[in-house]
């Protein structure tokens, strides 16, 4: 090599040249007319929002386990034809211990009457069909392959915001992170086009994985960057497209391909400020996991550590973290094994079992360990990062969901726990019951002699899925399909949507009430 | 990529659905009718050879074959430190999204390479490692002179353009798997400025791994496709072949025999598909399809529990290690190797084997045999845990306990493939009452206790899941013959009953077979007389070899082939080369 130059024409000139070809045959093909800029509002929406899905599977947690006392719903209104309840989270200290709730409780260093007053606790919202076992549920998408509930998988809706111009001005390094095991978030083969099967997005299986994706390090001085080939590699792919032996569905393939190489291309046009980072802790580091609590918890909070880094550095602003599986007792350090069968599908219920061998015992410390050790840390990250007016906490929603609710399988009264205003939408530091307590659910959970507590209607999940994307800053007319809110709006003979009331199921487009700030 | 996976599964469950028979036949089909086993081979599959099945388009390579290719890519560039580089861009490669196993049910014989979704992060990190190694390439003169000649650091501009065409050209050839056009070098050159830089170097390189050649299965054809499927070239034949078996780049043998044009003669094809699958490395694809295919969707960690009182009053004194999960899934691969590459034997010497490939001496323990060096494997100390349902990948739980449902139910899916509802809403509210009225119930007294609990899970339990379980609970939750199962109570540890080990059950492998087993050699025969294992395994070595799920009618004759060749006592390696042979893996249809 030498610094003679050759023949070729000068790097600059080359790129200019492709360029200027390249964006005519873009505009010209059909497939990237959703490539084009998209309409935003001229100022940038401010604060910047983040949200953070925290989902945990089963559920199975009574409302007296799990939820504030009764006692602290101190306004009620009627809304939708039934009554709606709030008060104000009350933080009870004893001793070095305070508590919300049995379940949501935690050493009194860790449970903060700043991070509380930041917090909301929300009940009465539940999902009108049966769903069992669901991984993406949590987020709006119940269907399950193999498992013929009837559904069509459709977008979760970290994906329905990371593809809203509503939610990203502009393109950012991962548009939703989702973390370890995958199957909590779905979307479309082509999201922009919102074309092709929807099926998982892919889940970053390490931290370090993570990390990779997320951070920029600043230039070094004297560093020039490189100008990236994405733009070459892209004509590439166009390069191939043109052949004629090609059939209409390998052309698809390769449009989906190029619309992603497109994204790429943006992502890397894009500036980014960083301070210099320490590499986080990589969660492939401590080998096998299950069953072991304080390495279930490290391995969290190294994911953690990246996705604060993240929204610090605004690379990304979505974050999507199952936290359990089926199997394991990641948070418990079960004596007996079958964790699944003798714990998670038994917890809930009045118990045959002496004290030291209740599931519901069990369960719910589990459920502790997560909130004390995983939930609150994660809030007191995103509460450091001060980002002038508020703290990335207050400018995020952080929602922690169950699979199921007061009983397994079962999916009325799925519990909420919040932190965040999200940028000042949502009121904080509030339970929340949104229970119909006229209205009990006839064809299961009746008080019986093994269940304690009775289930009623309320509001509805696809309601709280359409507040989600409402606080976030999306219009309805950006994602209602098929009805109100969002989610899958399935109509079974035996649905409970035959269990709400017209009103309630007129309201789904609405913000869940008593939350507006 | 490791993959910190947490999570297993899903429940199966009960429902009353009536039982699929192989072709899709229902449960009460007189094939299966009058309380004994069918007569002879199922009607399985029905060949009309007129039909031609829709194709998957525009294939990607799975996640395997991408880092397959692109470990060899690096050995051609600079093989003394291929190694050294591929360590260096690990960090680009995590990046790279795994594939998940897919498949008409997402756990049981779900496989990788169904997973077909063209994900941000597969393009994002394409991109990367391209990145990542052109700069690991640019690093020393040594390195670049290994991978693009001492042209590259000679200093004399003048020799600069023939440097990088001819890099292009040979390294192309390699990435692109076809021979590099001139419009190929006059694409991928441009990149370079009016004086040769490294990052230029880095620019090629980047651009030819990311390239769709290199990620896809760019399949043209040749011959007119408005007449119908149309033969592939043979460079692409040649990359559908070894991505097929080895799951990487054709060797140079098999670029010359397409460069030959041997590759499109039958004689000359059919010997490069014999000497592609004699060779070790089909092992690989071996294990990777043996691996989805009986991937239990429960077998834990083994060593999870130790330490915990029920545990470990029942292990006694075995600790298990955490290696002994792998252990026991790799013995899996191994047998299919085995009889698949190694002897050349039938479906049915697999199917019933009473070898044990115990390469660990911990699971040699666990089986009472010596190690498998190899050679002759050891024959099983008790003649009872022959078949494939006697093996402790998938007999043991890591529990004190067994799970002979979620053991029937693996059997009933992956091994015969059929169909069995989800459970219903409130499934599992009686276990709790069903466990305090008999604590000390063994594990199949409890799995019945629940099972009759309900009238809606009793039918399919009792007829379809359970007495599949039922004949495996000669083996413990660490895959140890038992004949006496001992009950514990799970805080204390304490021995709370100890009974003699039930196996004996109805399997109904087919509706109407009334013959009961106890043991899973008899399960085996059964299995194997019914048909229904061949047509199953038939079924998912079809998804295996072309990356989607098979029509039973379009792609019947493929699969009438092939489950013929099972039931007919050909070798088990002779029908896996059959797919290769037939018209449907050396063409495709472009449609318009």
């Amino acid at each position: 090599m030498s610094g003679q130059g050759r023949q070729a024409p000068p790097r600059g000139a080359s790129r200019r040249r492709f360029l200027r070809g390249a964006g005519g045959l873009l505009l010209a093909l059909p497939f990237l007319e959703g490539l084009e800029p998209r309409p935003v509002s001229a100022e940038p929406k401010a604060p910047r929002k983040r949200f953070v899905s925290l989902a945990t599977q089963h559920g199975g947690s009574l409302g007296k386990d799990l939820h504030p006392p009764q006692a602290s719903l101190t306004e009620a209104k009627i809304y939708a034809g039934q009554q709606v309840r709030r008060g104000d989270l009350s933080l009870g200290v004893s001793g070095e211990t305070a508590s919300l709730s049995p379940i949501l409780s935690a050493g009194a260093n860790k449970l903060t009457p700043t991070l509380v007053s930041k917090m909301n606790v929300i009940r009465g919202l539940s999902v009108p069909f049966y769903t069992g076992h669901h991984r993406g549920g949590h987020l709006g998408n119940w269907d399950i392959d193999g498992d013929p509930h009837g559904f069509e998988h459709i977008p979760t809706i970290d994906q329905v915001m990371a593809w809203s111009p509503s939610f990203y001005e502009t393109t950012p390094l991962v548009r939703s992170m989702v973390c370890a095991n995958g199957y909590g978030s779905f979307n479309w083969q082509n999201p922009v086009d919102r074309t092709g099967p929807v099926s998982t997005v892919a889940a970053f299986a390490s931290s370090m994985a993570l990390f990779q994706s997320i951070y920029v390090p600043p230039p070094g001085e004297g560093d020039a960057p490189r100008a990236p080939v994405v733009d070459r590699v892209l004509a590439d792919y166009q390069r191939l497209r043109g052949s004629a032996r090609l059939s209409g569905k390998d052309r698809e393939r390769l449009d989906a391909h190029l619309q992603k190489l497109a994204e790429l291309e943006q992502k890397l046009g894009t500036v980014y400020s960083c301070e210099p980072a320490d590499p986080p802790g990589d969660t492939n580091s401590l080998g096998p996991v299950a069953n072991d609590v304080a390495k279930t918890v490290q391995y969290w909070k190294f994911f953690f550590d990246v996705v604060a880094m993240a929204f610090a550095c605004d690379t990304s602003r979505i974050a999507v973290l199952p936290l359990t599986c089926l199997y394991d007792p990641s948070f418990y350090a079960y004596p007996g094994g079958g964790w699944h069968e003798s714990v998670a599908h038994q917890a809930g219920f009045i118990s045959p079992h002496p004290p030291e061998e209740d599931p519901s015992g069990m369960q719910n410390a589990s459920y502790r360990t997560q909130f004390a050790e995983l939930f609150l840390y994660l809030l007191r990250k995103l509460d450091e990062i001060d980002e002038g007016e508020g703290t990335v906490l207050d400018n995020s929603l952080v929602a922690w969901t169950f699979e199921a609710g007061i009983y397994t399988h079962d999916s009325w009264d799925i519990p909420v726990i919040t932190a965040g205003s999200a940028g000042g939408e949502i009121v904080t530091g509030k339970h929340l019951d949104y229970r119909d307590m006229d209205n009990r659910v006839g064809n299961a959970g009746d008080v019986e002699s093994d269940r304690p507590e009775r289930i009623y209607t309320g509001l509805t999940w696809q309601q709280y899925l359409g507040t989600v994307l409402q606080v976030m800053g999306l219009d309805p007319g950006e994602y209602e399909s098929g009805g109100k809110g969002y989610g899958q709006h399935h109509q079974q003979a035996d649905s409970g949507f035959e269990q709400h009331s017209a009103q309630v199921l007129a309201a789904q487009g609405d913000l869940l009430p008593l939350l507006k700030a | 990529m490791a993959a910190a996976a947490l999570c297993a599964g899903v429940v199966a469950g009960c429902g009353d659905a009536p039982v699929g028979l192989p072709g899709g036949a229902a449960a009460g089909d007189p094939a299966g009718s009058g309380g004994g086993p069918p007569a002879g081979p199922l009607d399985a599959f029905a060949c009309d050879p007129g039909l031609v099945a829709p194709e998957l388009p525009l294939r990607r390579l799975s996640h395997t074959q991408y880092e397959h290719a692109v470990r060899d890519l690096v050995g051609v560039l600079v093989p003394s430190e291929r190694d050294v580089i591929l360590a260096e861009i690990d960090g680009a490669l995590v990046t790279v999204p795994p594939d998940t196993r897919t498949g008409p049910d997402a756990k049981l014989g779900a496989m990788r390479r169904l997973d077909q979704t063209i994900y941000q992060e597969t393009v994002d990190g394409a991109y990367a490692v391209g990145k990542a190694v052109g700069e690991a390439i640019v690093a020393t003169d040594a390195r670049l002179e290994a991978a693009a000649g001492l042209c590259a650091t000679d200093g004399d501009a003048g020799n600069d353009a023939a440097c990088v065409d001819d890099f292009i050209r040979r390294f192309g050839a390699h990435a692109l798997r076809r021979p590099v056009t001139d419009e190929d070098v006059a694409y991928y050159r441009d990149v370079v400025g009016g004086s040769l830089e490294r990052g230029d170097w880095v620019d090629v390189v980047t651009e030819l791994l990311s390239a769709p050649w290199l990620l896809y299965f760019v399949e043209l054809g040749e011959g007119d496709p408005a007449l119908g499927p149309v033969p592939l070239g043979p460079y692409e034949l040649a990359s559908r072949l070894s991505f097929h078996f080895w799951q990487t780049l054709p060797d140079a043998e098999l670029l010359a025999a397409a460069e030959s044009g041997a590759l499109l003669d039958d004689a000359g094809y059919q010997a490069q598909v014999e000497r592609l699958y004699a060779d070790p490395r089909t092992l690989d694809a071996l294990g990777e399809l043996a691996g989805d295919w009986l991937m239990p969707q429960d077998l834990p960690d083994l060593a999870m529990n130790v330490g915990t009182p029920a545990f470990d009053a029942f292990r006694g004194e075995l600790t298990p290690s955490h290696e002994l999960r792998g252990d026991m899934l790799d013995e899996l691969g191994e047998m299919v190797a085995y009889y698949a590459h190694d002897t050349e034997s039938g479906f049915d010497a697999f199917f019933a084997s009473d070898r044990s490939f115990a390469r660990s001496a911990e699971l040699a323990a666990i089986y009472g045999v010596p190690r498998w060096d190899g050679g002759e494997p050891p024959q099983f100390a008790e003649p009872q845990r022959a078949g494939l349902l006697g093996r402790a990948a998938l007999t043991a739980s890591g529990l004190a306990t067994t799970r002979p449902i979620l053991k029937g139910v693996f059997a009933r899916k992956a091994l015969l493939c059929d169909r069995i509802e989800p459970p219903p809403a409130d499934a599992m509210m009686v276990a709790a009452e069903a466990e305090a009225q008999s604590p000390a119930a063994s594990a199949r007294q409890r799995a019945e206790a629940i099972s009759e609990a309900r009238a809606d899970c009793a039918a399919c339990h009792q007829q379809t899941i359970n007495p599949l379980g039922f004949v495996t609970e000669s083996f413990d939750g660490l895959g140890r013959f038992r004949e006496m199962e001992t009950v514990y109570a799970p805080s204390s540890g304490e021995a709370l009953a100890e009974v003699p080990v039930d196996s004996a059950a109805v399997p109904r492998v087919v509706a109407g077979d009334a013959r009961p087993a106890s043991d899973t050699a008899t399960l085996a025969r059964y299995m194997l007389e019914s048909g229904k294992p061949q047509a199953c395994f038939a079924r998912h070595y079809f998804r295996f070899t072309f990356g989607r799920q098979e029509q039973d009618e379009a792609d019947g004759c493929t699969l009438e082939e092939m489950y013929r060749g099972l039931l007919e006592g050909q070798s088990f390696g002779s029908v896996l080369r059959v797919l290769a042979l037939r018209p449907e893996f050396r063409r495709r249809t472009i449609e318009p």
